[in-house]
């Protein structure tokens, strides 16, 4: 490595982030290695497990930012920046999917649910599909709270910045969203399956 | 006094994370049946929650598709580009026709561009010709009357001061003819200083020598005239009449230095000056040489 060459690996986000502001091809190139995967997950959470729908998202999320670098707020730490920009994206998913399924009732969520086939558990399976579906019926704020924090292990702190809230309204929906699906998926019996998965 | 909550009713996440029910304390099992209903729901919510952070751990994470990152890399490469660049790019895209059938597009379009700026040109060619080529233009000052004004002392200063005035007023242009007129104007007083002396001599030489006639004798009188003879000869050489010549004064001179004469306007002013005073320049300028039948008696030896 040159004298003068950064390693970009170990800058921070928003040092990457200025990097970027400034034309820096490499700087971009870290930032979507560092958080790509984690975007494909959150949306292929939010977005009814639906995988090409998530590639979509996280694809215009980051043309975007290489169009618009600047749209980028300096004082804010790009990751919740960056959750809460592919949060606002999940609303507009779900507003076009409430005028679509108006418009066609027939038309289903995600279909391409993780099924039993690379050898997994069908129960755990089952389970998921029916955490997934408790997860869609939920209010898209709650939802992604619950996401955030459980799916991709957001600080509570980080929640309430990327929703420009208070900590005790991200605690308070991580518990009532708890509670809500605790209730409806009792007839599974997590540790069993936890087990079971483990065998 | 009530007593204040040692915990939030947000933090209950967290006691579940940590303990089972029977776990807890006194106090902390009263906290949590405020919020939930019994411990049967208390450890339910707790295996769904460890639940979860197993299973995500466990679950197949999306692979990122290598040929979108590419994709996403040309967007930024692209947004990075110079403008100029892609300004050539959209210019050779224009010309360079993807069907051959088209290439009438961009001939069509050079030929209307070179049209324009042949017009154009010539528009700006033709216009240019009409407009005067100068800032400023030099007019040729009017030719001034021939007949300056001649002495005429009263109506001269009203003429002089009306010509200073006018000449505060006129503007003020300089032209080559206008040096040369000073020039000659110089030359024709040097002349005219020396021409009322002269002219003044012949009557008062006559009316001093009349009387000596009479009494002296005849050289004296030879000589005298003699004399006379010369200085109406120089009077007459010298002296031309008022109808071919005029005598140049100094105050006219200084109103001929200024440019208000430029105009032709103090010359008229000096013109109709002299026609009011005839009579009286007439009667000032008699010298012996303008009076015919003194000559005569002068010549007879009288």
């Amino acid at each position: 490595m040159g004298l003068f060459s950064k390693d970009h690996d170990r800058l921070s986000d928003e040092r990457l982030m200025e990097l970027v502001v400034r034309g820096d091809e490499r700087a971009f190139g870290a930032l979507y290695d560092r958080y790509q995967q984690r975007l494909l997950g959150y949306f292929h959470r939010m977005l009814w497990s639906d995988r090409e729908l998530a590639r979509d998202h996280a694809q215009d999320l980051w043309t975007k930012l290489a169009q618009r670098p600047t749209s980028y707020d300096p004082a804010r730490p790009f990751r919740t920046w960056l959750f809460s920009v592919a949060n606002n994206m999940c609303k507009n998913a779900y507003r076009h999917h409430a005028v679509v399924q108006a418009a066609v009732p027939e038309l289903r969520n995600g279909t391409d649910r993780e099924d039993a086939r690379h050898g997994v558990d069908v129960d755990r399976e089952r389970f998921r599909g029916r955490l997934d579906e408790e997860l869609d019926r939920l209010d898209p704020d709650h939802k992604a709270t619950f996401v955030m924090r459980y799916h991709e292990d957001m600080a509570i702190k980080e929640i309430a910045a990327a929703f420009a809230c208070s900590e005790g309204t991200v605690k308070s929906r991580l518990f009532y969203t708890l509670k809500k699906l605790a209730e409806r998926l009792k007839e599974f019996d997590p540790n069993a399956l936890h087990i079971h998965g483990k065998a | 006094m009530e007593r204040p909550e040692r915990y939030d009713p947000e933090d209950i996440e967290h006691l579940l994370s940590e303990r089972p029910f029977h776990a807890l304390l006194a106090e902390e099992k009263a906290y949590v049946l405020r919020h939930i209903g019994d411990a049967e729901e208390y450890e339910r919510m707790r295996a769904l929650l460890l639940h979860l952070r197993k299973d995500e751990q466990q679950r197949e994470p999306m692979v990122p598709d290598a040929a979108a990152r590419e994709q996403v890399m040309a967007a930024f490469r692209a947004q990075q580009q110079p403008v100029w660049r892609v300004w050539l790019n959209s210019i050779a895209a224009v010309f360079v026709q993807e069907h051959e059938g088209f290439q009438w597009r961009p001939a069509l379009a050079l030929a209307g561009v070179a049209t324009v700026l042949v017009v154009g040109v010539a528009l700006v060619y033709v216009t240019s010709l009409d407009r005067p080529q100068q800032l400023a233009e030099v007019v040729a000052p009017k030719e001034e009357p021939t007949a300056p004004a001649a002495t005429a002392s009263s109506s001269e200063g009203e003429a002089t001061a009306d010509a200073n005035t006018e000449v505060l007023q006129q503007p003020v242009v300089s032209t080559v003819e206008q040096v040369r007129e000073d020039a000659a104007n110089e030359r024709v007083m040097t002349v005219a200083e020396e021409a009322p002396v002269r002219a003044a001599e012949p009557s008062s030489l006559y009316s001093a020598e009349q009387e000596d006639f009479a009494a002296d004798d005849m050289v004296s009188f030879s000589a005298a005239e003699q004399s006379e003879e010369r200085i109406v000869q120089d009077v007459v050489t010298a002296v031309p009449s008022a109808a071919d010549h005029r005598v140049v004064r100094e105050a006219e001179l200084t109103r001929n230095a200024t440019t208000g004469n430029a105009t032709g306007t103090v010359a008229l002013k000096e013109a109709t000056a002299k026609r009011r005073s005839t009579t009286v320049f007439d009667d000032r300028s008699r010298s012996v040489a303008d009076d015919s039948e003194l000559l005569a008696l002068l010549r007879a030896g009288w």
